[in-house]
Parts: structure tokens; sequence; C-alpha cells
């Protein structure tokens, strides 16, 4: 051997002293049977992991993994425009209304979905009052699915119909564009199943006033949000509970033009307030946006066991996986573990729901909690180093780091990119979301905030899948 | 008596913040009156003559040398020494909080990247996860070394033809015993660094061997374990092949020690080409194989045991080497103790060779729990009216268990039984020591022969017992002080393996046996 030799030991101890007595370095890892034990998993990642290579033993699934998270670095997401939804969503006519997560039928909604679809149908004049709309969607009568299907994402329900203004952002390096609408705010909004008058009152106030001006303003070529993030990412905001700095990095890079865009306008202030000051989770849909953008480049490349979108619909959690296409796999949500509002409790809570987990697949949110100390007391963790160390074990299930992303706390190391479901088989680390809850109970809104994970079986689920097709086509 | 010494360590630098913590760490641990350690600039010579702590060896350092004064009770100079030397060369902490090299690494990946430097994993967890944990390594591009066993054989295949496309190796599965650029691996020695580099299917053996050389006084500087199924044609000899590419290629490597059991047809040719390739003088002994046309006439030297492979090979280095004890002829076997023999040992390859050894000197049925020709085939809990040999680390007897090699209390059970046995007249065994080893195991034998005699009413003193500890006088304990306290309990200790399993033969058949020598 040419190098000293230097040994990892996995087992017993007994053969350390040996190890120690002839001064040889040694790390004893602390070892735990990998995909918690499932003879059935370890045999597949086994098999991947000696079968799926090519001739010089280099993994398939590593090159693919590799080329995925060098599609997601390469990633410059440019917010364009803000248009109505129709007018840039492929087939989203005036009877058809997308929403968060995997695919679901009307009847298995939980309440604050139905609620919203029952608003967003109002909101379209298809139904006159809550009655009708319901009678219309439980008849067939509004065709729906999911965000993900038609390139685009959404907080929460994440509604996105026929007229309502939509972000375009398009990813410069691969010229796909993705979609999500403008965040209402906080309060009694749709994205938590609220569908009052007020509700939609305000949602017509961003469609004809707000959408408009920040479109207008955009006329110089857009805003490049990778370098809103980047720099966000500095300032202490991980993008997914967090967006203090980027809403104000945003408005930066807007403030002269949007300026103009309300010059005159009497809602002038208003419009301002809405994105630099009342509202800190405004950037929350451009990160989205952004990382939906930078995300689709990544789905269909063989052998990729990256995933490409996290999701849910307040019933289930739903990922693709690259090279599985646009294949659901789809367990019930788990309730995230989180600290509540005063006067709220788990009790209160509905499952998680929303597209927002698209910000982990990229690689922030949840996953860079390093670089926002600030939000790690939500998940009841005190201290700086309780923040790090969630990002540090995120490195454990992703393929690498993204240096365009650093986190100045940890020495400047980039954020954890790239998911690989066989990394989170093999280790049980499941990756962590950092997301709001909502109540259960359609139009309260937001009751507390902290982290969730997807339930483990759909990822063991798609391994199994993922062996499947492909073991046997290497060699 | 206090006094003040110096020590420069040239062209080495290090800032004065990280010296002024070495100096003050290094006084309170090592109990000196006071280490002080600067660069040797002349603003700091200043300070150290007028702390009076110039030495001539310090003036006469340059600015970019290290200087390190030392003053305190001259008992405890030295240890202040080498603690500074130790700081000195330490790494330096990573201080960056939640950092991958602040934790027990979870997992080969995490520990690689905390210490991309590891090169080779030492599995010793469950079948099922060591071989993915093997693939984790050699996708790492890590050398393997696999104690674990219960793998399959279609996996094995797997995974060593996954290292061979990535230049790496995979020793084992279970694979006992190995020693990688002097460091033991497992069941191994403190047998000294040297010439031979050795390849073997078998953990005992290659114990065996490393250590006979070590007591000629020829050092090892590889030997490589290849797991025993290895030699298999369904495996083709994959590990031992690149085994053997590796010492070619080692220049430090002067002659090659090969040894398992017979290899399948296609592999041994595989290897006859392998040893033409390499231009070093090779040894050879198969376990149980007579014909060696085929290896001798590619210009390898043969052995009949293990004994003689270490012997030939030792020779080859170091001209003359003898193995000590053995030109002392044995003391004769008493022929009035005739009687069954019983070989009970923990090492697979010293039973296989023993059983091998006996076979042609015994009368009468025979039988092992091991596959040997010419005995029956027994499991190791039946009993069998003739003479017995048994490997107590087959599965059978270790499933759930750890070895009897570090746990061998059935072993020492199995031991005084065949004792209080009628009908027994010779009990042999194998003492193997070293790393991994039981610490204790000639306590433990002169204990199991003690409630052997009060449990048969002393007519177990009447039985011969023959043993060999396989060892080296390095080894903790040492082989000496084991084999001595064996002789002072009555066991007849030979010089190896195989010496001692003819005496034993002799002795079984009242030394009227066919005799092969020895």
């Amino acid at each position: 051997m040419a190098d000293k030799l230097k040994v990892a030991a996995l087992g017993v101890d007994v053969f350390d002293a040996a190890l120690e007595e002839s001064g040889t370095p040694f790390a004893h890892i602390d070892w735990k049977p990998p995909a918690e034990g499932d003879a059935k998993l370890v045999n597949a990642l086994f098999r991947l992991a000696t079968e799926c290579v090519d001739g010089n033993g280099e993994s398939l699934v590593d090159k693919a993994n590799a080329e995925a998270l060098d599609r997601l670095k390469r990633a410059r997401p440019v917010l364009r425009r803000v248009r109505p939804a129709h007018e840039v969503i492929e087939g989203l006519d005036k009877n058809t209304i997308l929403h968060a997560g995997p695919p679901i039928a009307w009847e298995d909604m939980c309440g604050p979905m139905k609620s919203a679809f029952i608003g967003a149908a109002k909101y379209e004049g298809l139904a006159g009052n809550d009655a009708e709309a319901e009678k219309l969607l439980a008849s067939g009568g509004i065709r729906y699915g999911p965000n993900h299907s038609h390139s685009a994402v959404g907080p929460m329900t994440g509604m996105i119909s026929h007229s309502m203004p939509v972000f375009v952002v398009e990813n410069l390096t691969f010229g796909n564009q993705a979609f999500c609408p403008i965040n209402e705010g906080i309060g009694k909004v749709m994205r938590f199943g609220a569908n009052d008058d007020s509700v939609l009152a305000n949602l017509k106030w961003i469609e004809t006033v707000l959408a408009p001006a920040i479109d207008r303003a955009l006329a110089n070529g857009g805003v490049d949000l990778k370098v809103v993030m980047a720099q966000s990412l500095a300032m202490g905001d991980e993008m997914h509970q967090r967006n203090v700095a980027a809403s104000l990095n945003f408005h930066k890079a807007i403030a002269g033009e949007f300026h103009g865009a309300l010059s005159g306008n009497p809602d002038g202030r208003r419009a301002t307030e809405f994105v630099a000051g009342g509202n800190e989770q405004f950037f929350l849909n451009l990160a989205m946006a952004a990382c939906k953008a930078a995300m689709d480049p990544l789905r269909g490349i063989e052998y990729s066991t990256v995933i490409t979108a996290m999701s849910r619909n307040g019933v289930d959690f739903g990922i693709n996986v690259s090279s599985l296409g646009d294949e659901w796999f789809t367990a019930p949500c788990l309730k995230p573990r989180a600290l509540y509002f005063p006067g709220f409790s788990e009790a209160d809570a509905n499952p998680d729901m929303g597209d927002s987990a698209i910000v982990e697949c990229f690689g922030i949110g949840g996953m860079a909690m390093g670089a926002a100390p600030a939000v790690v007391r939500f998940v009841g963790a005190g201290g700086s180093g309780d923040a790090y160390r969630y990002t540090e074990t995120m490195r454990e299930i992703t393929v690498g780091a993204n240096q365009d992303m650093p986190i100045p706390g940890m020495d400047f190391t980039g954020v954890p990119s790239a998911i690989d479901i066989r990394r989170v088989v093999a280790t049980g680390i499941l990756p962590v979301i950092n997301t709001g809850v909502a109540h259960r109970l359609p139009g309260i809104g937001q009751v507390g905030a902290g982290i969730v994970t997807p339930p483990m079986d759909i990822m063991r689920r798609a391994l199994l899948a993922f062996a499947e097709k492909w073991l046997g086509k290497g060699r | 008596m206090t006094r003040v010494s110096s020590v420069v360590k040239k062209d080495l630098y290090r800032d004065s913040i990280f010296l002024m913590k070495l100096s003050s760490q290094a006084s309170r641990e090592s109990g000196v009156e006071m280490v002080s350690a600067m660069m040797a600039t002349d603003r700091n010579k200043d300070l150290f003559t007028e702390s009076g702590l110039m030495t001539p060896e310090i003036a006469a350092a340059k600015p970019n040398d290290l200087a390190i004064v030392i003053r305190g009770d001259e008992n405890r100079v030295e240890a202040a020494i080498a603690l500074v030397t130790r700081l000195l060369d330490e790494e330096p902490e990573r201080r960056n909080q939640g950092s991958a090299a602040d934790r027990i690494p979870a997992s080969l990946r995490q520990a690689r990247r905390a210490d991309p430097g590891l090169n080779l994993a030492l599995i010793s967890v469950a079948g099922d996860f060591a071989r993915y944990e093997a693939a984790e390594a050699i996708a790492l591009g890590m050398d393997v070394m696999l104690y674990s066993d219960n793998i399959s054989l279609e996996d094995e295949l797997s995974l060593k033809r996954f290292a061979q496309k990535r230049g790496r190796m995979v020793m084992g599965p279970d694979c006992g015993t190995a020693i990688i650029d002097g460091t033991p691996l497992a069941f191994a020695n403190r047998v000294r660094k040297g010439p031979i580099g050795a390849v073997g299917a078998s953990g005992t053996g290659l114990q065996e061997v490393t250590c006979l050389l070590d007591r000629m006084g020829v050092g090892v500087g590889q030997a490589y374990g290849t797991g025993g199924r290895d030699l298999k044609d369904a495996i083709g000899g994959i590990a031992t092949l690149a085994a053997l590419d590796r010492l070619g290629g080692d220049p430090a490597v002067e002659a090659l020690v090969i040894l398992g059991k017979p290899p399948g047809m296609a592999t041994r040719k595989k290897l006859l080409a392998k040893i033409r390739e390499i231009d070093k003088p090779a040894f050879v002994h198969y376990l149980g194989a007579e014909d060696y046309a085929d290896e001798e006439k590619a210009g390898m030297a043969t052995a009949r045991d293990l004994e003689e492979l270490a012997v030939k090979a030792a020779g080859q280095v170091r001209p003359g080497a003898r193995l000590p004890g053995a030109d002392l002829p044995p003391p004769p076997p008493p022929p009035a103790k005739k009687g069954l023999l019983r070989g009970i040992f923990g090492g697979g390859t010293l039973c296989l060779e023993a059983a091998v050894i006996c076979g042609g000197m015994l009368l009468g049925p025979k039988a092992s729990n091991l596959s040997v020709p010419g005995y029956a085939k027994i499991s190791g809990r039946d009993g069998f009216a003739g003479h017995v040999f048994l490997d107590l680390g087959e599965d059978e007897f270790t499933i759930g268990k750890p070895h009897p090699m570090m746990a061998p209390d059935f072993k020492m059970d199995r031991i005084a039984a065949a004792l209080s046995e009628p009908g027994v007249g010779v009990v042999l065994m194998d003492i193997v020591i070293g790393y991994g080893s039981h610490p204790r195991q000639a306590e433990l034998v002169l204990e199991a022969l003690a409630r052997a005699e009060t449990a048969s009413g002393g007519k177990s003193r009447e039985k011969i017992v023959v043993a060999s500890v396989t060892g080296v006088d390095a080894d903790n304990p040492d082989r000496e002080s084991q084999a001595r306290l064996l002789r002072e309990g009555g066991v007849t200790v030979l010089a190896s393996n195989a010496r001692a399993a003819r005496w034993a033969a002799r002795a079984a058949t009242g030394g009227t046996g066919a005799d092969d020598g020895g």
C-alpha cells in the first residue's frame, strides 16, 4: 500500500488493541445496522453498490447523482415576469385548479384543502357560494391536479387557478420555467384554507394592483434569485421558515423600478409594505419558484437516486425520484414537531401540507439550518451548535455541497444539496423540513412552526422500485 | 535535581499563540517547573538569556528554528520533551462546532469525510450487513478486511469482482488474520518486520507461519489473508492474485509464501501463471495436497507442512536459519500410555494440518468435523469410537458466540471431558496467542487439567497432553511464558503444530504407528 495504513474499524473492539499498540491511526465507527436492519433493503443496497457499476467499478448511480448535483449547481433561476397563471401554465383553463402535494381526490382532501378549493372556485366565478362550489367539485365539474405536474409549486394548500398571478422564474442555464403564486401575507389567507370575502378581496388586490406593479418592475431583465438567496443565506435566512433578509433583499433588487411602477398609485404604500414591511415570508414563494426551476432539470436522469420533489397535500407526503420520472411515492404525512402559538397545541395541527419542501430538495430550508441559528429554537433546540449539527447531519444523505450557497458560520461550507434516497435508507436519516403548521380547521391559519420529515416508508419503497428498475442493467 | 535542557527543532515554524498554549500545557502535564517554546529569533533569544534559560544549543539556532527549553526535575525532563514533541505533531483541533471531526463517525462515509486518509476497513459486524459495509468501503476506494463470515459465495464473488474493478482488495470473508505494513489485523502476532510477503487462505495457518518465521529471526513485510474460499474456482483466487500483484511490486518483499487448502484446478493454473510473472522466489504449501508437480515445474519450492514452509522460506532470506527448540530431541512418548487421540483445536488450519499429518500415522477409525481425506465426517457434538479431530472454530460452535480463540471456555470443557473419557490416551491441542486471543490460555488449560483430575479421580493424570503454542515472544503474554506454564503443568509442548501432531500420533500408537519422521 503506497499510503500509510489508516484503518476504519466496524464491529468488535477487541482488534483495536493491535492498532493502538502498533501506532496505526484508526477510527472505530459507532456502527449501527444499515437500513435499520431490514434485510430486503440491505440486499438492494448491496446489489446496487456492487452491480450498478461500469467497467472500472465506478458506480453508475454515483455518476448520475453527480450529474444531478452539477445541474442543480449550474441552475440560474431568474424572476422574469409576474403573469396570470393561464397565460404561462399549459392547460390551465377556467375549470382547472392546481393544488399542493401529490395527487388526491376531492373526497379524500383535508379540511383546509377543501376550503381552499371552494375559495378558488368562488374566486374564478365558477360558483356563487360555498355550497355551489362544493357541489361542483364533488360532481367532477372542476378538474384538478398537482402543481408539480405543471412546473409549478404553491405553499400550504398551494392553490393556483386560472386568473391568479404567478411568478415566472426562468432557469437561464436550462431554459425551463417554474411558477409560484404570490405570497398572500399572514392571517386569514387561502393557503391555510380561508375563503371568505376578505380573502378573495386580498387576492383580487394582489391580482390587479400588486402583480402588475412587480411585473413592470422586472422590465429590465428581472431579478437573479440565486444571488438574492446566497446573500440572504449569509444574513441568517434558511428561506423556508425565515425569509426576513431575503424579502428585504428582493425589495432592494427591485426598489427603484417598483417605486416607479407604483408612482401615482394610491395603493403604492400598501404595495411596498406588502413586499418589504408587513410580511416577512414574502420571499418564500420566490425561493420555492427558484428551487422548482432549479430542480426540474434533474428529472429523468438515468440511474439517479436524487429526490426531485418532496411535497404534501395535507393527507399524504409524496416524493419524486429523478430516474423514476413523475411516479409519486406516497404515504400519510407525519405531524410536525413544532412550537405552537399561544392558545394552540398539537391537537389543532393539520397534517403537513404544501409544495414548499422543494427548497429542501435544493439544499436550503431545514438542510441549511446551520445558516439560520435563529430558526432552530422552533424545534426546541437552543444553541447555534444544534443548528450546525442539523446541517452536518444532512451531509450524510446528500450528494454534495453547493459552494454557491456558502454558510459563513460553518467555515463557508456549501449547503448540503441533492438528497440521495440510497443514503436516506442506508443511514435511516430523513431530510429535515422546516415548516409552518396550519390549523386543521379551515381559515384559522398558521398555529405553529417546526420541523417535519417525510415518512421513511416512501424512501424505502422508492429505493426498492429503483433497484427493480435498474439492477441488472449495469455492467 | 533541577536542570535546564533544550531541544531545537530545525526549520519548524509554529505561531506564537500556538507555542504559548503548548508551553503551558506541557508544563502543566509533565510536572516540570517550566516549558518554554519559542521561535529562535534574536528577540526571543534575548528573552531566554534574561530568564536564565539560554543554552549553547539555542544560541546556535537560527530564527526559523523552534527552540524548546525545559527546566525542572531531571527525572522528568525526558518525559516533558516527549510530550512537547507529541503536541507539536498533533493535528490541529478543528474548532468549528458541528464539524465532522468533532464526532465519533456513525458510518464509513462519515469517517472518510473526517479523514480521507482512511484506506482499509476492518469489518467484523454481522454478515448480512458486513457485505454492504464492505461494498461501501470499496466504493470509497478502501481495501477491506472482512473478518465477518456468513456471507454467501455469490456475494463474496460480487464483492471481489467489484474490488478488482476498483483496484482494491477484499481479504475475506472469514479472514481472521493479516499483517499490513507491520500492523497486525484481527488475530495476529507481533512478528518483526522483514522481507517475507505471505498470502494465506487461512487464518491460523498465516499465524503459524509468520510466528515460525519470526522465531527464526526472519520478519514479515505483509501477510494478506484472503478468506478460506478464495482459491475455489467459484472465486478464482481474486484476492490471492491481487495480493501477489502487490507483493510482486513491493520492493521490500524478497520472497513469497503461499498457503491454503488446495486450489481449484483453474485457480491453480492462474496462480502458477502469476508466480511465473513475479521474479521472486516463491514457497507454497497446500494443506492436504500431495502432488506439487506443476508448482515445482513453475520453479516454486514446496513444503509438506507449515513448519517446513516457514523453514524453507526463512532459509531463502537468512541462510542457516533454524527454529529454536526444533533440534532438541523431543522426549520419547511413553509407550504404555497409548490410546485414542483427541485433537481439540481453536484454529481450523491447525486442526486440518494435524489431522492430515496424523492421518497417515494413526491406526483404526478416525473422524473430524472438518472434511479430511481418510476421516469420517462427524458433527462436533457426536460421539465417535476412534480418533477424533475437532475444530471448535467451525460455525456449528460459533453461531452467536465469540470464536474459541477469544473465549476458550468451551474448548477447555472439551479438553477436560476428553481427559475423562475412557479409551483416550492422548489429547492434542493448539494454543494460539497474540492479538484477539484470550490472554490466559495456558492458565485455563491447567485449570481444565485440574478439573479433569478431580472428575476422574486422578485417572486423567495417566493421559498424555500435547500442545504447540503459536505466537512470538513479543506477544502479550509472550510465547515462552505460556509454554513454560504448560510444561510445568505436565503438558508436552513442541516447537510447531506439525511437530506436536506427529509426536501425539506416535504417542497414541505407542510409537508403533507408521512414522513419517519429524
